[in-house]
């Protein structure tokens, strides 16, 4: 056997291996069919969690620390689940901060804290651009977007501080392969 | 040979790649979509802010409640949650509504005791319209353009309940309008 054989061999041998592991990385899908519905997607989660852990970063209810309160969540088109949650990272917040969150109003709650939600969802982003009538670098993406408005008041007139927030925040862009996320 | 061995491995090399994927499924749960929402509350924000101030005036530092009649769609615990929003951050004591089970039904109790106002806001007009605007030469259209636009009307009533006063006025606001293309929110940026 020539030597130019030989080396070919050892080329083919090395790139085979190169193809089986040695630097190589397996992509991973997850099927989506054999899923029951109940199932939640983490991702998604994730784009609604990070948008509004952002929209109440900047909250500061200190001047209430002590107060006894409870929270009132509405919104305009968005799941019990999702206002819910936003309830609860709001009530973590608001305890952080040394308030005295009761589940519901009773005859002890001296605040009423209302959270109007205008926004949560993530919007399907198709970003392009166009040249003389010919569109290019076409990307699929999603992005979480949260927008709420908070005040807390007491309920008896002049016993307390009106504290009124504009809150707004954005998760991290997840760009799309087809009905996938993007790697990671 | 060398050269080649280079090409052989430098190509194997430049095709590695990590990658993961997530499947994403618009109806896994209920995802909201923020533009469709921000068209209507852009319209009901906007519509509040021509509120009078002469109205918020007469309810400042005192106690009322807040009751919304109709709208389609479910939206009336939102109307009234961005009227209380409104109202408390002036200084308004927005007491809250209370719900109680009856059986198969929820009735809702206002506190009107507790009261010295009572604010009605009736929604008379509370959605988004989807507009198809061309131009038209000789039977053939052109320039066609699909846009979204939210659209708000408010009756607010304020009424004292000792006195009978009250102070009525319509409010309307409309929110940006948004341009569709092929069901996409069409955003143009020069560059």
């Amino acid at each position: 056997m020539s030597r130019q054989y030989v080396r070919a061999a050892v080329a083919l041998a090395l790139l085979f291996a190169l193809g089986c592991g040695g630097g190589a990385t397996r992509g991973r899908r997850i099927h989506q069919v054999p899923y029951p519905d109940e199932v939640p997607i983490a991702r998604q989660q994730q784009m609604l969690s990070e948008a509004v852990s952002n929209a109440l970063e900047i909250v500061d209810f200190k001047v209430l620390a002590g107060k006894s309160g409870y929270i009132e969540v509405v919104g305009l088109y968005c799941a019990d689940d999702v206002l819910g949650y936003i309830g609860r990272a709001l009530e973590t917040r608001l305890i952080g901060q040394g308030m005295f969150v009761h589940p519901v109003r009773n005859a002890e709650t001296a605040y009423r804290v209302l959270a109007v939600v205008d926004v949560a969802g993530a919007d399907l982003i198709d970003s392009y651009k166009e040249f003389f009538g010919f569109t290019m670098l076409r990307k699929g993406s999603f992005e979480g977007k949260v927008r709420l408005n908070v005040v807390a008041y007491p309920l008896v007139a002049a016993t307390g501080d009106v504290v009124p927030y504009e809150l707004s925040g954005k998760a991290t862009v997840v760009d799309l392969t087809t009905v996938y996320t993007g790697g990671e | 040979m060398t050269r080649l061995l280079c090409i052989v491995l430098g190509v194997a090399l430049c095709g590695c790649s990590t990658s993961r994927y997530v499947p994403i499924r618009d109806r896994i749960a209920p995802v909201g979509i923020p533009i469709q929402q921000d068209t209507l509350a852009q319209a009901v924000s906007r519509a509040l802010g021509t509120l009078d101030p002469t109205l918020v005036a007469a309810v400042k530092g005192k106690t009322a409640f807040v009751e919304v009649i109709g709208g389609l769609g479910n939206v009336t615990e939102y109307v009234r949650g961005v009227v209380e929003y409104t109202l408390a951050r002036e200084g308004v004591v927005v007491l809250p509504t209370e719900r109680k089970q009856y059986g198969d039904t929820q009735v809702e109790t206002f506190p009107v005791e507790a009261s010295l106002f009572r604010v009605l806001v009736s929604v008379d007009r509370l959605g988004s319209n989807l507009y198809t605007k061309y131009s038209e030469f000789m039977g053939s259209k052109s320039n066609e353009r699909v846009t979204y636009k939210g659209v708000c009307t408010l009756q607010v009533l304020v009424h004292e309940l000792a006195t009978g006063k009250t102070w009525p006025q319509k409010i309307q606001g409309e929110s940006k309008e948004v341009i569709i293309r092929d069901g996409y929110v069409y955003e143009y940026e020069e560059g």
